[in-house]
């Protein structure tokens, strides 16, 4: 187990002594009852019962029993509300009679409350910005295969599947593996991986039966989620183990890579675990565990890549017609050099009597290394293990003390500036918090330790090292040099003696499979990158404080009003193999402080909310970034909305401190100034690479100061109920601009500080990719001038009768003003169409279920450090059918996604996705 | 209930309905593959060279060599590409071969030999492509004759493509026809054999009576040296790997030469100018006087390496005046012009040689060099009188020499 922090053992033996001191016990009585859903006779557990006009409550256990221990005198009101049904209000006269209520299923769109929206609980018609919600519910009757695979049925979300569990979702643009954009917060904690960056939601996080909500704010969310939900936050929220009691359990297992060319088909399966129990009325706790065991999906495009630096485009060619060949998806063949003018010319110089063949051979002869293919290479299995533990005690009726570890370790597959294994990847976050309907106060970190996590391009590279090296006499390109020519004066065309002069170097060359590979492989990769290896140990930490007051009793006459504040520390520490952090652990500061007010004008039907955020990182000015929105009433659950959003982003720690050699031989570096003077940018020039250098007239390029960037975002919706409530539309617009947008934009310095490497048209794109002559840095920097999104979505959703629905959404996203030579990556498609058709019970005792979802993607041109390219539209198509046993509280599901097993890849490089077929036995689900 | 079924049956129909159309549109595009790079024939044309010469009754003599040698299928792969220096059948009448009778009487090393050398492998030169700068463009022909050390890259025996206007050459060798293209090269048509050389310059010398004088020259310019070195005159004429033009006057020349030197020397040294002439002429009349002690005052090493390195063509490509050119004949220019010599390697700002040729048709009828010094060096020009060429494009292995009637002086 990774250890805490003294600041957080202070926390919480300060908190422990404080709270474990309140104690105010009177006379009480205990009223008891039952609940039954009034359409199946069955129990309906997690159901809420409330004594109006105070805060005590309860509620049902798995059998739909409670039990309500009151100090008031009788008669009493109880609230009986619960998700899914017509919330009920009943008098108690006495304790005496054991209550037996019976709820009645709501079929109403629309009646969701949400509090991302405004960190307060309100109806979801009547959110002040777009809000998309998937409940407990939602899930159980999905046909996707997990929780966070729903997040990209929503409207206006992309999801990029670098692998099987590694999901990362974004909304309104600049979707990638580890996209930066989006927050994602699980019950509080801001689950980004400190150091690798990426949100690890569908690595570690909440299990899929200990999901209670998702809550997704496509758009600006800084001003209450603090810098970097520049497009939005996702909201991931566990069951309270008070209010979702006993024992659950499913058991899903699938069928996957069928008819798949590069993998056999494979088994998939998903065990879940939850086990919640309420110990007397002040304590209860949780456990949830998951498991995912699966063959992986494959990134097989073997397409040739034109690389330059960390930009490129494919390019026709294969192994055997392209010399200079780099499969987007085969490692290893990064590694080039110019055959011309590392041997062959030299070879001139010693028997002239070659010179002018030699001459006479193409100006510039690029070769790349022979590589192997990514699924002969990475560990196949992919296995995903969480583990969640909740410990929560009741100081009094309304304050909670909660702690709480949510674990997770497995191998999956990464895409950042080149394919990642993660292998034994184990992140921790732990936290302890303390709860009021009021206030809060939380502390947690995240521990972050990347396994033997490896970079699967560097590591394929320096293996190839292993077995022969490079350079030198006996070097392969000697080697394949020489044979080359040798093949040539025996009367070869250009192709067929680059293919002979292959087979000449390559002779020996272990094979993928043989154990002589492996071990060359594996003794690479378990070095670590800072002394010449493929592992990076990232033991990067972050600690989190924060807490928040709601003063709306002593402020309702003017408004509601929210406040909070939070201080974060990161701690990078990868030993040089990620950060420049080779010389001791780097930490990185961060704080903010919020205030929201929220005033209801002209008869409720105008609410004006106005939150302000200021947020300061060590290495970025203080920013001070407002929300102003508006929502009218025109009608009941008829509501327009208006916001203005300002957002902030600092950039992401690797954007700060990176320095990293990526497979192509491009270094990543981080903004932070100290780079600018480590790498001797004011005595060695650096230039842009763009039209001028190729041009051979290369201009100095001048870093400016590294900024954090901002959104300004205009949103206009309309969310209403019509038809009788049984047609729900929610649309919305929206105009966002950016200012000093972080990207990346590549930069050369000659090695020597030989500005002539770079003058001469003819070679300097063979220089550029010759490590010994130049050095190409990617750096973050900020866009000059304003760049635009705009976008807009609209969604239909309709209850038929019998509790079927059907619903239809189209969405776009698009972006302006990116200059030339800079990568945005802003990867979202023109336009997304998705349609849904769905039941949660029909048939004999509606004990039927099913979903059908469809899901259409305009084709994009997607950005990445990792490989640029076009991604072809495509559709998808998931499905399920259920079927419950009530009295044995069982679901039995078939379903798939992916349905008609049509390949298909939604980022660039990342993993080829078919079809995934599964039957799962679930018990106890709620 | 009569509502319930409509409802039920509007339920139906929709799911139906969204069944169908999903399905209907759900058809994603194969997922786009690798493309190879088409492999291009050097030339778009149906007919390898092979081939060619296989089917065109033109050249069955040139077919009978390639036969016999087994080099026909090699001609015919698309995998390879070739140029040839084609001699059809009246070209190799006009070379003394008249029939494929006599192909097969020759030793297969000679008719490899001379198959082997009309082809340069590996890449099409074109017309165009052949440079008009002085002397002609180095190539590797097919014939293998060694392997560069440590490396396993065959040492061919190098072929002389030139072009001066619209003649082409191939070493002294006029093109009659360039540019047949075809699937896997080009065929230039030549207008007789050429032959690869067999020996280097240092041992075609030595058979030759009229350059006795040129050997005991090399032999006194080579005291001194370490003869195990490019340093010696000699060992360069017998290192197989240069490439050099060599000016070797004959006898006559430096009788004429040492003879003038040794009067000169007599008379002023008080010598009657009768008997000055009759020592002189005795003196010179043997190559041995060279050797001759009494002379090394007069024909000191260092002078006589003077004057033979002013005798070797040399340019500097960049690591300083080398003998690196091959210049035959048909490769200097028919205006006097200048040409740098070994001497430019001590004397940088020696003028060299001038050299006019003068052609009928393709050939050289005449070839003269002058030798154009200064003296003192960098002073004023001094000019010698003109050498005729009176043997002209003797090859070797490892470069050329013309015999000139009169030895060149640099100063």
């Amino acid at each position: 187990m990774l250890s805490m922090r003294k600041v957080f053992k202070g926390f919480t033996f300060g908190l422990i002594g404080i709270l474990f001191s309140i104690s105010a016990l009177a006379q009480s009585s205990t009223i008891k009852g039952n609940i039954i859903n009034g359409s199946t006779n069955q129990p309906v557990p997690a159901v809420s019962i409330t004594v109006k006009g105070h805060g005590a409550g309860t509620y049902t256990d798995d059998k739909g029993n409670f039990s309500l221990t009151v100090n008031d005198p009788f008669p009493l009101t109880l609230n009986i509300s619960s998700i899914g049904f017509e919330s009920q209000v009943i008098t108690v006269k006495n304790a005496s009679t054991p209550l037996s209520i019976i709820l009645t299923p709501a079929s109403v769109l629309g009646q969701d409350i949400v509090v991302s929206a405004t960190r307060s609980a309100e109806k979801i018609m009547e959110s002040p910005v777009t809000i998309e919600r998937i409940s407990a519910a939602n899930i159980r009757n999905t046909s996707a295969v997990s929780y966070y695979d729903m997040v990209g049925k929503l409207k206006g979300v992309d999801v990029v599947n670098a692998s099987l569990t590694f999901a990362s979702p974004s909304t309104r643009g600049f979707n990638g593996s580890g996209n930066l954009r989006l927050n994602q917060i699980v019950d509080g904690m801001d689950n980004q991986a400190p150091g690798l960056n990426f949100s690890v939601g569908s690595v570690i996080g909440i299990t899929e039966l200990d999901v209670e909500s998702i809550e997704l704010l496509p758009g600006a969310s800084s001003a209450l989620y603090g810098p970097g939900g520049m497009n939005g936050a996702l909201i991931i929220t566990s069951k309270d183990p008070f209010k979702y009691q006993g024992l659950s359990f499913q058991v899903k297992t699938g069928v996957m890579n069928i008819d798949n060319k590069s993998r056999k088909t494979s088994p998939y399966y998903n065990w879940n675990l939850r086990w919640a129990k309420k110990i007397g009325e002040k304590f209860a706790f949780k456990v949830t565990g998951e498991l995912v065991q699966a063959k992986d999906w494959v990134a097989d495009d073997y397409r040739d890549y034109d690389r330059l630096g960390t930009t490129g485009a494919i390019k026709n060619g294969t192994r055997s017609t392209d010399p200079n060949y780099d499969g987007v998806n085969t490692y290893g063949d990064e590694t080039t050099a110019d055959i011309r003018a590392n041997v062959l010319e030299p070879l001139a110089a010693a028997a002239p009597f070659y010179k002018p063949y030699i001459d006479a051979l193409p100006a510039s002869i690029p070769v790349s290394r022979t590589g192997y293919a990514e699924k002969d290479l990475l560990n196949p299995n992919t296995v995903n293990a969480k583990l969640t533990g909740m410990l929560s005690y009741k100081l009094t009726s309304r304050t909670a003390l909660n702690a709480a570890a949510y674990w997770g370790t497995g191998n999956t597959v990464y895409t950042g500036s080149d394919r990642y294994s993660l292998l034994n990847l184990a992140i921790g976050q732990y936290k302890l918090e303390l709860v009021n309907p009021k206030w809060f106060l939380r502390g947690y970190t995240t521990q972050e330790n990347a396994g033997d996590s490896y970079n699967a391009t560097v590591t394929t590279r320096l293996t190839n090292e292993a077995w022969k090296p490079s350079g030198g006499a006996g070097g392969w390109y000697y080697q394949y040099a020489t044979a080359f020519l040798g093949a040539k004066v025996g009367g070869a065309t250009d192709i067929s003696a680059h293919n002979a002069a292959r087979a000449v170097a390559d002779k020996g060359r272990p094979d993928a499979n043989s154990p002589e590979f492996k071990k060359l492989f594996d003794k690479v990769r378990s070095i670590p990158i800072s002394k010449g290896g493929g592992l990076f140990v990232d033991k990067t930490n972050l600690y989190n404080l924060e807490g928040q007051y709601d003063l709306s009793e002593t402020t309702r006459a003017f408004a509601d009003i929210l406040v909070g504040a939070n201080w974060k520390r990161y701690v990078l520490n990868s030993e040089g193999t990620l950060f420049a952090d080779s010389s001791g652990t780097i930490p990185i500061n961060e704080y903010g402080a919020y205030i929201q007010a929220t005033r209801k004008l002209a008869n409720d039907r105008l609410t004006l909310i106005a939150s302000a955020r200021y947020d300061k990182n060590d290495n970025f000015d203080g920013r001070f970034t407002p929300r102003f929105s508006a929502v009218i009433k025109v009608a009941e659950d008829n509501n327009i909305r208006l916001s203005y959003q300002q957002a902030y982003r600092f950039g992401s720690t690797q954007q700060q401190w990176i320095n990293l050699r990526v497979g192509g031989g491009t270094a990543l570096i981080g903004g932070v100034k100290d780079f600018a003077t480590f790498y001797k940018f004011n005595t060695n020039p650096i230039y842009g690479i763009d039209a001028n250098l190729f041009a051979g007239t290369p201009k100095v390029f001048n870093l400016p100061k590294f900024k954090a960037e901002t959104v300004n975002s205009f949103e206009v919706g309309y969310k209403g109920l019509l038809a009788d409530k049984k047609l729900l539309i929610d649309m919305y617009g929206y105009y966002g601009i950016y200012k000093d947008f972080i990207t990346r934009t590549l930069i050369a310095q000659s090695v020597n500080g030989n500005i002539n490497v770079l003058t001469n048209p003819a070679t300097v794109k063979a220089n550029l990719n010759n490590a010994a002559l130049v050095t190409t840095y990617s750096v973050p920097t900020n866009v000059k001038g304003d760049v635009t999104t705009y976008g807009y979505g609209i969604s239909l959703t309709y209850a038929l009768p019998s509790n079927f629905t059907i619903s239809a959404n189209t969405t776009s996203d698009n972006l302006e003003g990116v200059p030339d030579g800079f990568v945005a990556s802003f990867n979202a498609p023109k336009y997304r169409v998705g349609a849904s058709f769905a039941n949660t019970g029909f048939g004999y005792q509606k004990r039927m279920g099913f979903d059908i979802s469809y899901r259409w993607q305009d084709d994009v041109i997607f950005q990445s450090d990792f490989a640029t390219g076009l991604v072809p539209a495509f559709t998808t198509l998931d499905g399920q059918v259920s079927y419950r046993f009530p009295a044995e509280k069982v679901l039995l599901k078939v379903g798939g996604t992916n349905l008609l097993n049509q390949y298909y890849r939604n980022g660039f490089g990342n993993a080829t996705i078919g079809g995934l077929y599964y039957v799962s036995i679930g018990y106890n689900l709620f | 209930m009569q509502l319930n079924q409509i409802k039920k049956h509007t339920v139906s129909k929709i799911a139906l309905f969204c069944a169908t159309a999903i399905l209907a549109v759900s058809c994603n595009k194969d997922l786009p593959e690798a493309i190879p790079i088409p492999f291009q024939n050097t030339n778009p044309v149906a007919t390898t060279i092979g081939a060619e010469i296989s089917s065109n009754p033109d050249y069955s003599i040139y077919k009978a060599a390639a036969t016999r040698v087994g080099i026909l299928p090699l001609l015919s792969d698309t995998s390879k590409v070739f140029t040839v220096f084609v001699p059809n059948n009246a070209a190799f009448i006009a070379s003394g071969i008249p029939s494929e009778a006599v192909i097969a009487a020759l030793p297969i090393a000679s008719v490899g030999g001379i198959v082997q050398y009309s082809i340069i492998p590996g890449e099409q030169f074109t017309a165009a492509q052949i440079p008009t700068t002085f002397p002609n463009i180095q190539l590797p022909s097919y014939v293998t004759i060694g392997e560069l050390p440590g490396t396993g890259v065959p040492i061919k025996m190098s072929i002389f493509p030139s072009k001066r206007g619209s003649n082409i050459w191939v070493n002294t060798m006029p093109v009659t026809s360039p540019d047949l293209k075809f699937k896997n090269g080009t065929i230039h048509l030549v207008a007789g054999v050429v032959a690869p050389p067999s020996a280097v310059l240092k041992d075609i010398i030595a058979t030759k009576a009229d350059l006795s004088y040129f050997r005991a020259a090399v032999v006194r310019a080579d005291s001194g040296q370490d003869l195990a070195t490019t340093a010696s005159l000699n060992y360069l004429l017998a290192y197989p790997v240069t490439n050099m033009t060599v000016l070797t006057p004959n006898d006559d020349a430096f009788k004429t030469l040492i003879h003038g030197s040794i009067y000169s020397y007599l008379v002023s040294v008080g010598t009657p100018p009768a008997t000055a002439n009759d020592q002189a002429t005795a003196l010179s009349s043997k190559p041995d006087v060279f050797q001759n002690p009494a002379l090394f005052g007069v024909l000191t090493a260092a002078t006589v390496k003077g004057l033979l390195a002013y005798h070797f063509l040399a340019t500097n490509a960049g690591a300083g005046y080398q003998p690196n050119i091959r210049a035959f004949s048909n490769n200097f220019e028919t205006t006097p012009t200048l040409h740098t010599t070994l001497v430019n390697s001590s004397v940088a700002v020696h003028p060299g040689i001038m050299a006019q040729a003068t052609f009928t048709g393709p050939f050289v009828s005449s070839l003269k060099f002058t030798g154009m010094g200064t003296f003192p060096p960098g002073g004023a020009p001094f000019s010698g009188p003109a050498a005729t060429v009176v043997s002209k494009d003797n090859l070797g292995v490892n470069g050329v020499f013309h015999i000139i009637d009169k030895v060149l002086l640099p100063q």
